[in-house]
């Protein structure tokens, strides 16, 4: 994959990124072939099903992977750093620091045994030379900033003393602590309901402007991928089949799977009797994916060509690109899925 | 925190008052008395009863149990041990400190060796070392004490001359101890108390080092440790800080509960290496039907279990901060 947008030079750009497991059973291709940009200050949504790769192919960049886990091959680079050549010592400077993540469980994710202050000075205190006292100013003012009240009582609080909502606003704290250039949050609201959703998004939004940082998002909700990003990669089976921005790709989208994604999603005002889009077959199992174009089983416009040939991720049109045969021209291979 | 502490201890009391009187009533129904040792086939029957009127052992069970129970409540006091002519208090005041001794060492060795070994099998997990360890804590687990203490005995204290580096029995050298200088007497009391003290807590670190490694490698699992590696900390800050605190929880339960396990497996211990603490006692009382001492044994072990688990809630609400005493 070239230059999915030239005029800006990405923040962080993955190529070709293989995160195997070898398991008992065999090698699981979890991240398989992944390649995407991020811009600077841009927000850059991962979509996909359950299991496709998605929170792998983040733990790899934060190179959290543990055995039986391993990056074969592929690049990361954090404005031009090749991750994957870095020193564990040198990878511990950039995680927290340069990259931060946030993850889906904020129920599970804080220790419970230390105080939310305590964990988000730890942050603080890994990566910058400061005192116990002005440590723990810091983490005040974060806390402040992700909209938790009463921040100077609250910082010697237990997580277990908190709900699911501030929880993750204490996750965001903490990853925000040291500003960093990318914040890499998975799946982050998946487990808060909805009204709490909004709030934690809207934070998102705001910080994000503040600290001039990069979002990788990675979500299965479309609904937030439209109300978010900037750009969006969808991911089938371990890899980028589709990378655009959100606009475009609401609007025409290409790959027959991006559109069976969409058509699956409900409207409101959809007639009750309009039965719902559903893509056939099951997500691949990542121990033998399919021969050739890995969504050729559960394709509507598969034909013999496909299950032979691997199609490559190519722009089809300018600042669009999709793995596919059949688009030609710009024009989806699905009759009527340019909306 | 004080108020739960001193409820805990509060309610303590009933349930050593009940565990005080059941053992007075099951000592009073084994056959014999404790008058057995005075015992000759040409003593005088009526010789035999005066003994028995001396000790107030004629009068109804009942009468004695309340004589006894006035005594503790009243007096603090014991009774007076028949089979070795002295107060109970006496003879325990002298044992006590050094069962105490050998068990402190003994948990001390415990808790060090098996959380040690534990954390190193589980950092290391599937490893020779992690491999060995199991094997060795297997081995060392289900091997009795009492065994245990003679294969000591015989590789390092005697039995095989090259490594005769310890001695048998006893807690000094009886014929030297007096003669040696402060530094000399410290050494001469280390020497005496190894084996014992190995003998009776390796058994326990075998089976707390299989907890930690368990406990540590679910653990290292959590969400929670995989935000502190996200957060750019090193991996022993993550294991030890992060980890150790979360993984350490169940092990203070155990230990708790391990502690009159302890002491009553000194009982034996003590047997093996000549030790002179609460096992003779305990044995020799059993045996000789010496109430009062039975009961006093008895007692302070029942208090052990009761302090174990003190000991273990407090030491469990210190660290988990969702738990409170309340």
């Amino acid at each position: 994959m070239t230059d999915v947008m030239d005029q800006t030079s990405p923040q962080i750009e993955v190529r070709n990124l293989k995160t195997y497991f070898y398991t008992e059973d065999g090698v699981v291709r979890a991240v398989d072939g992944l390649s995407y940009r991020l811009a600077k200050g841009e927000t850059l949504a991962l979509v996909g099903e359950s299991g496709c790769g998605k929170s792998v192919s983040a733990l790899s960049v934060m190179r959290l992977i543990a055995s039986p886990g391993k990056i074969v091959e592929g690049e990361i680079l954090l404005d031009g750093l090749d991750l994957l050549q870095c020193s564990e010592t040198e990878m511990r400077e950039v995680r927290g620091n340069r990259i931060s993540m946030i993850f889906q469980e904020p129920m599970t994710s804080l220790n419970p045994v230390f105080t939310i202050g305590n964990q988000i000075m730890e942050a603080i205190r890994v990566h910058q030379d400061v005192s116990r006292k002005e440590a723990r100013d810091r983490t005040i003012a974060m806390i402040r900033r992700v909209k938790i009240s009463a921040a100077e009582t609250r910082v010697d609080e237990y997580p277990h003393q908190m709900s699911g909502g501030m929880r993750q606003r204490v996750m965001i704290a903490m990853a925000l602590a040291c500003n960093p250039e990318v914040l890499i949050a998975d799946e982050p609201t998946t487990a808060l309901d909805v009204t709490i959703q909004a709030q934690i998004m809207e934070l998102l939004a705001e910080l994000q402007s503040e600290f001039q940082m990069s979002i990788l998002l990675i979500t299965h909700n479309l609904g937030l991928v439209a109300e978010v990003s900037d750009q969006v990669a969808v991911m089938y089976a371990s890899k980028v089949v589709e990378h655009t921005s959100t606009a475009e790709l609401f609007a025409s989208p290409l790959h027959p799977y991006t559109h069976g994604l969409l058509t699956s999603v409900p409207t409101l005002g959809m007639p009750r009797e309009q039965k719902l889009n559903v893509i056939p077959g099951q997500v691949p199992n990542p121990l033998h994916f399919p021969t050739g174009c890995r969504f050729h089983p559960r394709c509507p416009v598969a034909e013999q060509r496909c299950k032979q040939e691997e199609p490559l991720l190519r722009e089809v049109k300018p600042g669009h690109w999709a793995a596919c045969h059949f688009i030609e021209n710009g024009k989806s291979p699905i009759k009527g899925a340019d909306r | 925190m004080h108020t739960y502490i001193i409820r805990r201890i509060l309610i303590s009391i009933p349930l050593l008052f009940g565990l005080l009187t059941i053992n007075f009533f099951l000592i009073h129904a084994a056959p014999g008395d404790p008058t057995d040792i005075f015992y000759n086939p040409d003593m005088d029957p009526e010789a035999r009863e005066n003994i028995r009127r001396i000790y107030g052992l004629d009068q109804p069970l009942g009468v004695q149990y309340l004589k006894y129970i006035q005594g503790v409540v009243l007096k603090f006091e014991f009774g007076y041990s028949i089979a070795k002519k002295r107060p109970v208090k006496d003879e325990i005041l002298e044992a006590l400190p050094n069962t105490i001794q050998l068990s402190a060492l003994a948990l001390l060795l415990e808790l060090s060796l098996g959380i040690g070994i534990g954390i190193l099998a589980a950092v290391k997990q599937q490893s020779t070392f992690d491999n060995a360890t199991r094997v060795t804590a297997l081995t060392f687990y289900s091997m009795p004490s009492f065994y245990l203490g003679l294969v000591l005995l015989f590789l390092f204290a005697g039995g095989v001359s090259a490594t005769h580096w310890f001695p048998a029995s006893g807690m000094v050298d009886i014929v030297r101890h007096e003669s040696m200088s402060t530094l000399g007497r410290l050494g001469d009391r280390a020497i005496h108390i190894f084996l014992p003290s190995l003998t009776l807590g390796i058994g326990a670190a075998a089976g707390i080092s299989r907890y930690m490694r368990g406990e540590l490698l679910e653990v290292i699992r959590q969400d929670y440790m995989r935000t502190a590696r996200a957060k750019g900390l090193t991996e022993r800050v993550v294991v030890f800080k992060h980890g150790l605190r979360n993984a350490l929880m169940p092990i203070i339960t155990i230990m708790g509960l391990s502690l009159p396990f302890l002491f009553s497996g000194a009982v034996i211990v003590e047997q093996v290496f000549g030790w002179p603490g609460m096992g003779r006692v305990a044995v020799d009382a059993a045996f000789q039907r010496d109430y009062s001492m039975f009961l006093a044994v008895n007692l302070i072990f029942g208090a052990m279990v009761v302090v174990g688990n003190l000991v273990a809630d407090i030491l469990y609400a210190m660290v988990d901060p969702r738990v409170r005493l309340s």
